[in-house]
């Protein structure tokens, strides 16, 4: 009896294991991008943790103050304590102030840079990055009810960001150009050479398909081609780093380093212009096509 | 019973899921405010790692997915390849399970260390089948020799939390004993 109940127990678990195995090998090997439509399961966490997400990093400079504040008093003799106290406070409101005065440049940039560019901009600030230091994703405190869409731009004032992978009403992910699942078709500015961009998990992007031919130099511009229906024509990528040029093959290696430092984003600028009809269209087929090939 | 072994099981995988979902959001969050954004991690690995080494259950596939999918609100990596090399692995540990055991620090890390390599070989050759460049695996590699240790060395810590919240249970999931 026991024996039979083992057996059966067994049973079940090899059914269970090959069968969420099957399901999540077809899932993996039939993502083809990383565009990821939210479920309403997904969009009521994203929703109920964000907030909170936000709320730990609107605690940045608090946590940043408090661990200067012990660092500094640790050797404070206790006849100092009343004075460092209020040096400390200064001390606090300049580092607030300065941080003020920051932000404003930054968001004054951010709005020169908005009269600029022929789109609609929604400013967002990054509320949270991706959980695992391998992906170069993070989460901004904008979403669908912004006007942002999925594949939005996203930019600074300095050049390209990434775009839009996943959203709720208010909050979006997104994906940075230097990541190794994003593809773009750039171009060298000076002499209007394509080629793909490819993220290389070093926070640096690798240009291919150059002909060794075309004459690359260090520090040449990188802006996007405009083909590949997502980034608009002539947004500055990045810098060429690095050139590599071997005796066999026809074309050349190069680095290009983004211009826009991805690790240290706090706000950025999402491009919600209205979308193109042709493209809309595009999407509807598409959409309808992976309806049917799912029923 | 089977029905109370699931039952029993789904309150302990809630418990544990509450626990996960509190350190992503502490870990996605806090950790590149205080200056180690290059070092991010989650816990779930050790999660799967710790129902794997300590427990015997048939729906351990299930609870594998369940974990995998909370965290994917976290990550851009999703749940397929999460959840492929936790079973995988889960499989890999059930023939070892009898004759390794976790009873101090040492070998809890030791342990959790040789299987998050285990995890890190099954994972690094799925990147490589679907991206066709090692380059990446290399890279991923570097970050994670660091990672993997810090992840190591919170598990004797972790896993008397997860005891608590499973092993109190453990009469009726070990009924499962597969």
């Amino acid at each position: 009896m026991l024996n039979s109940l083992n057996y059966q127990k067994k049973r079940l678990k090899l059914v269970l294991n090959v069968s969420f195995l099957l399901f999540a090998l077809i899932s993996f090997s039939s993502k083809k991008d990383v565009l990821q439509k939210t479920t309403l399961f997904e969009t009521v966490m994203m929703e109920t943790f964000v907030p909170i997400q936000r709320g730990i990093s609107s605690v940045q400079f608090s946590i940043k103050s408090l661990i200067n504040s012990y660092i500094a008093n640790v050797n404070a003799s206790k006849e100092n304590v009343g004075l460092v106290k209020k040096v400390q406070e200064l001390e606090n409101e300049i580092f607030k102030l300065s941080e003020v005065s920051l932000e404003n440049d930054r968001l004054k940039s951010l709005l020169e840079f908005r009269k600029k560019i022929p789109y609609e901009t929604v400013t967002a600030q990054v509320v949270a990055r991706d959980s695992h230091s391998d992906y170069k994703v993070f989460r901004v405190n904008k979403g669908y009810s912004h006007g942002i869409r999925l594949q939005s731009v996203v930019v600074t004032g300095k050049g390209l960001v990434g775009y839009v992978y996943r959203l709720t009403d208010h909050f979006s992910d997104i994906i940075t150009i230097v990541d190794p699942e994003i593809k773009i078709d750039g171009m060298v500015q000076r002499i209007r050479s394509h080629g793909m961009l490819e993220g290389n998990a070093k926070s640096k992007m690798n240009m291919k398909y150059i002909p060794k031919n075309d004459r690359v130099i260090l520090y040449d511009q990188i802006v996007t081609s405009g083909l590949g229906n997502i980034f608009p024509k002539g947004l500055l990528v990045g810098r060429v780093t690095k050139i590599e040029k071997e005796h066999f093959g026809i074309t050349q290696r190069i680095e290009v380093t983004p211009v826009v430092d991805l690790d240290k984003l706090e706000e950025v600028l999402v491009l919600v212009s209205d979308i193109d009809p042709v493209k809309q269209a595009e999407w509807d087929v598409l959409d309808k096509q992976s309806g049917a090939e799912v029923n | 019973m089977q029905t109370n072994d699931l039952k029993s099981g789904l309150v302990s995988i809630s418990l544990t899921l509450i626990f996960l979902l509190i350190t992503d959001i502490l870990f996605s969050s806090l950790l590149p405010l205080i200056g180690l954004g290059q070092f991010r991690f989650s816990l779930h690995i050790l999660f799967i790692l710790y129902l794997g080494l300590r427990i015997r259950t048939p729906y351990i596939a299930i609870f594998i997915f369940l974990i995998e999918y909370f965290h994917s609100i976290f990550t851009i990596e999703g749940w397929a390849m999460g959840t492929v090399t936790g079973i995988l692995v889960c499989i890999l540990i059930s023939f070892v399970k009898d004759i390794i055991h976790l009873k101090t620090k040492v070998m809890t890390f030791l342990m959790v260390q040789l299987f998050q390599f285990v995890w890190f070989l099954i994972m690094g050759i799925m990147i490589y089948l679907k991206l066709d460049d090692m380059t990446y695996v290399w890279t991923r590699l570097v970050n994670f020799i660091p990672v993997s240790v810090i992840v190591s060395f919170l598990s004797p810590f972790v896993f008397p939390t997860l005891d608590r919240i499973w092993v109190s249970r453990e009469d009726q999931i070990l009924e499962g004993n597969g």
